[in-house]
């Protein structure tokens, strides 16, 4: 099995995993499909790593982790 | 004048749904695993000081120091040079546990400080200031 990156969904449950392996076409198509739907909903992106966070609005099926967080409201 | 109070009502009723739907979410597991997710994305300075307070410090790309509390709703303190507190500020996710509130609002801070600002509401740093 070869590396497999991820996308953490904040949600009611604490949070979901979607993972995929960057050299296996269906998981990546599987994994853009459920970015770019969360990113149509208002979600934002960050592509984290040791080093911190980069916001992104465009699928890179290359990152390790993505932590997607739900659209946020002042109050 | 009546305008600025209904918005202003409308929003402060908001803020109580979400901290009332972080606060009571029956479900520990949920509240479990948002605590591993945010114990993994804090860096070691800001793990220690969670261990320890319940809170952790934030930078933002300006410079600008925050602290993150425990909580869903205005828990975030807008900290002087000198490390006092000017002013709250209540922004984050609805319907998520209080854990996964404060990774939000850390992500934010830290990569996206501009928007997070424009969006966040400002309160008095206690109570009985302003």
């Amino acid at each position: 099995m070869g590396v497999m990156n991820e996308l953490a969904v904040l949600d009611p449950s604490g949070h979901s995993r979607a993972a995929w392996n960057p050299e296996i076409p269906d998981e990546v198509e599987r994994a853009r499909r459920l970015f770019e739907s969360l990113v149509r909903r208002g979600y934002r992106a960050f592509r984290v790593s040791e080093a911190g966070s980069v916001p992104g609005t465009v699928f890179d099926p290359r990152e390790r982790e993505t932590v997607m967080v739900p659209p946020i409201e002042g109050g | 004048m009546l305008r600025l109070l209904r918005h202003g009502l409308r929003r402060l009723i908001a803020a109580r749904r979400r901290h009332l739907e972080a606060t009571l979410a029956p479900d520990r597991h949920a509240y479990r695993r948002a605590r591993t997710l945010l114990r993994r994305h804090l860096s070691p300075a800001q793990r220690r000081e969670y261990e320890r307070y319940g809170a952790f410090t934030v930078v933002g790309p300006s410079g600008r120091r925050y602290r993150i509390g425990y909580g869903a709703c205005i828990n975030i303190e807008v900290l002087s040079r000198a490390g006092t507190v000017e002013y709250r500020l209540c922004a984050g996710p609805s319907g998520v546990p209080i854990p996964a509130v404060m990774l939000a609002q850390k992500l934010m801070l830290e990569a996206q400080e501009a928007a997070f600002l424009q969006i966040a509401i400002k309160h008095p740093a206690s109570p009985h200031a302003f």
